[in-house]
C-alpha cells in the first residue's frame, strides 16, 4: 500500500512538472510575441490609477519668487490659501484653490488654471451669490478696492469695470493670460431672485501699489 | 504508430487542451460575474452603492440650490433610495441588452415643484421669472439622470457589451466542443489519459495571470469616473482575482484526485 502511494505521488510530481513546463513555455511565448500589446494594455489600465494627494498647505511654505514672479510652491488643490475682502460691499470670504462646485460649497474658489497674485497674470475667483460669498458683489463700485490676503502677502486691486455676461460665454470672455495682472471676480446673476441663474456678474480689477509681503 | 510519436502528439494535444480550458474558465468566470446583471446588482447592494449614489445626487443637487437662492431643504423627500435603486437596476438591465433608457423624472419634477412652491410661500418670496424656476427644476432632473446614467458613459459602451456577451457565449460553446473532442481523441484514440496535466497547467496559467495582474496594475488607485464607481470596479477586480485563485486550487485538487484514482499502468 505505501508503495502504491509513493508511485502515485511520483506520477503527480511528474504531471506537475509537465504542467509547469507547459505554463512556462506558454508564458514565454506570450511575453515574447505579445509584449508590446500587453504593456500597452497595462499602461492603459494604469492611466486610470491615481495617487491620492494627501498633503496640505501646512507641509509647505508658499512663497513668491520676486525675480521669476512665480510661486516657489503652490497650494494643494482644495486648500485655503487666501482671504478676499471687498470692504465697500462688506464681503469677506476664504479663497480655496480650485473652483469646482464641491469647493464652492465651502467658500469662494480660485480657478486652478489661472495665476496667483503677484505672478503678473489673470487671477480668476468665483463664488456663489449667497450672502456669505459674493451675494453683495454688485454693491461694489468702480474705484473700490479688493484685497487678497494671501498666505505670502497682501495684494490690493482697484475695480476698473464690471459687466453681466451669459454663463455660456464665460470661457470666451474670461481669458487667462500673463500680459497684465488682472483680478476677475464673478458670481451668478441676478443675485436676488430664485431659480437657475444663466448669467454671470463679473468684476475686473487691476493691481495697485506694492504688495505687503509676509 | 510508434509509441513515442503517440506520446508527442498526446503532449501537444494536452498543451492545446490546457489553453482551451484556461480560455474557457476565463470566459465562464466573466459570464457569471461581470456579464451577469444579478452579480452586478448584488455587488452594488453589498457595496452600499445605492445609498452612496443617493447621497451623491443630493450633494450634486445642493451645489445648485445656494446659487439659485434656495436652501437645501427644498430637496427633502424629492426622491428615495428605493427609486434610485429601481432606476439604476432598470438602467443596468437595459445596458446589458444593448438598449438605452430614459430615467423616470416625473415624480422628482412634481415633488421639487411642490417643495419650491412651499418654500416661496413660507419665505414670502415673490417669483419674478417662472422660467428660471423651471430651468432650475430641469437642471436638478438632469443632475439626477446624469448621476444614475454615469453621464451616459455606460450607454456608449452598451453596444460593445452586448457584442462581447454574444461572442463570449458562442466561444464557450465552440471551446467546450473542441475540448471534449480533444479529450476523446487523447483518451480513446491515442490511449493517453492525462487530463490531470491539463487541470494543473490551467491552474498554473490562472495563478500566473493573477500574479502578473496584481504586480503590474495599481488596483487600489484605479480611478474611473468617480470614487463611487471606482470602488465598485476595484471590488469587482478583487473578487475576480479571488475567484480565479479558488478555481486554480479546485483544478489542482481535481488533478490530484484524477491522478490518485487512475490505474498506475496507464500513467506516464
Amino acid at each position: 500500500m505505501p508503495n502504491i502511494i509513493i508511485r502515485k505521488s511520483k506520477v503527480i510530481v511528474k504531471q506537475l512538472a509537465i504542467a509547469f513546463f507547459f505554463t512556462a513555455f506558454l508564458v514565454f511565448l506570450t511575453l515574447t510575441l505579445g509584449k508590446n500589446k500587453i504593456n500597452k494594455a497595462i499602461n492603459l489600465v494604469n492611466n486610470f490609477a491615481i495617487i491620492e494627494n494627501i498633503g496640505s498647505n501646512q507641509d509647505k511654505k508658499i512663497q513668491i519668487n520676486k525675480v521669476t514672479k512665480r510661486l516657489v510652491s503652490y497650494p494643494n488643490f482644495g486648500d485655503i490659501w487666501a482671504k478676499i475682502e471687498i470692504p465697500s460691499a462688506n464681503i469677506e470670504a476664504n479663497v480655496y484653490h480650485g473652483d469646482t462646485l464641491d469647493l464652492l460649497k465651502y467658500g469662494v474658489g480660485h480657478h486652478a488654471g489661472s495665476y496667483f497674485p503677484g505672478e503678473g497674470g489673470t487671477i480668476l475667483i468665483a463664488g456663489h451669490n449667497s450672502s456669505r460669498d459674493f451675494g453683495r458683489l454688485p454693491q461694489a463700485k468702480i474705484g473700490d478696492i479688493i484685497k487678497i490676503k494671501a498666505v505670502y502677502g497682501t495684494y490690493n486691486y482697484r475695480i476698473d469695470e464690471y459687466e453681466i455676461i451669459e454663463a455660456k460665454a464665460l470661457n470666451e470672455k474670461l481669458e487667462i493670460n500673463d500680459k497684465k495682472e488682472i483680478l476677475m471676480v464673478y458670481t451668478c446673476y441676478p443675485v436676488d431672485t430664485l431659480g437657475y441663474k444663466s448669467k454671470r456678474y463679473v468684476v475686473y480689477a487691476s493691481l495697485v501699489g506694492d504688495p505687503n509681503e509676509e | 504508430m510508434k509509441n513515442s510519436i503517440k506520446s508527442i502528439i498526446s503532449y501537444l494535444i494536452l498543451f492545446v487542451e490546457s489553453i482551451l480550458l484556461f480560455i474557457l474558465t476565463t470566459l465562464l468566470i466573466t459570464k457569471f460575474t461581470i456579464f451577469n446583471t444579478s452579480y452586478i446588482r448584488n455587488t452594488l447592494e453589498k457595496n452600499n452603492y445605492y445609498q452612496d449614489l443617493y447621497d451623491d445626487i443630493k450633494v450634486e443637487m445642493s451645489y445648485y440650490t445656494n446659487q439659485s437662492g434656495f436652501e437645501d431643504s427644498i430637496l427633502d423627500d424629492t426622491f428615495t433610495i428605493g427609486e434610485v435603486r429601481y432606476e439604476t437596476n432598470k438602467y443596468i438591465e437595459n445596458i446589458y441588452k444593448g438598449k438605452t433608457l430614459n430615467i423616470d423624472i416625473i415624480n422628482l419634477q412634481s415633488r421639487l415643484n411642490n417643495n419650491i412652491n412651499e418654500y416661496v410661500r413660507n419665505q414670502n418670496f415673490k417669483v419674478i421669472d417662472q422660467k428660471e424656476i423651471d430651468k432650475f427644476i430641469q437642471t436638478m432632473c438632469e443632475v439626477y439622470q446624469d448621476e444614475i446614467k454615469l453621464m451616459g458613459y455606460a450607454e456608449k459602451g452598451a453596444s460593445i457589451v452586448t457584442k462581447i456577451i454574444s461572442l463570449s457565449n458562442k466561444l464557450i460553446i465552440v471551446l467546450s466542443v473542441a475540448l471534449v473532442l480533444l479529450i476523446v481523441l487523447n483518451t480513446f484514440v491515442l490511449k493517453r489519459n492525462n487530463f490531470a496535466i491539463v487541470l494543473y497547467t490551467s491552474a498554473f496559467i490562472i495563478l500566473f495571470c493573477n500574479h502578473y495582474f496584481k504586480a503590474n496594475i495599481d488596483i487600489k488607485n484605479i480611478f474611473i469616473y468617480s470614487k463611487l464607481v471606482s470602488d465598485i470596479i476595484k471590488h469587482i477586480i478583487n473578487s475576480l482575482l479571488h475567484i480565479s485563485i479558488i478555481i486554480s486550487i479546485i483544478y489542482i485538487i481535481l488533478g490530484i484526485i484524477l491522478a490518485m484514482t487512475k490505474k498506475l499502468k496507464k500513467s506516464y
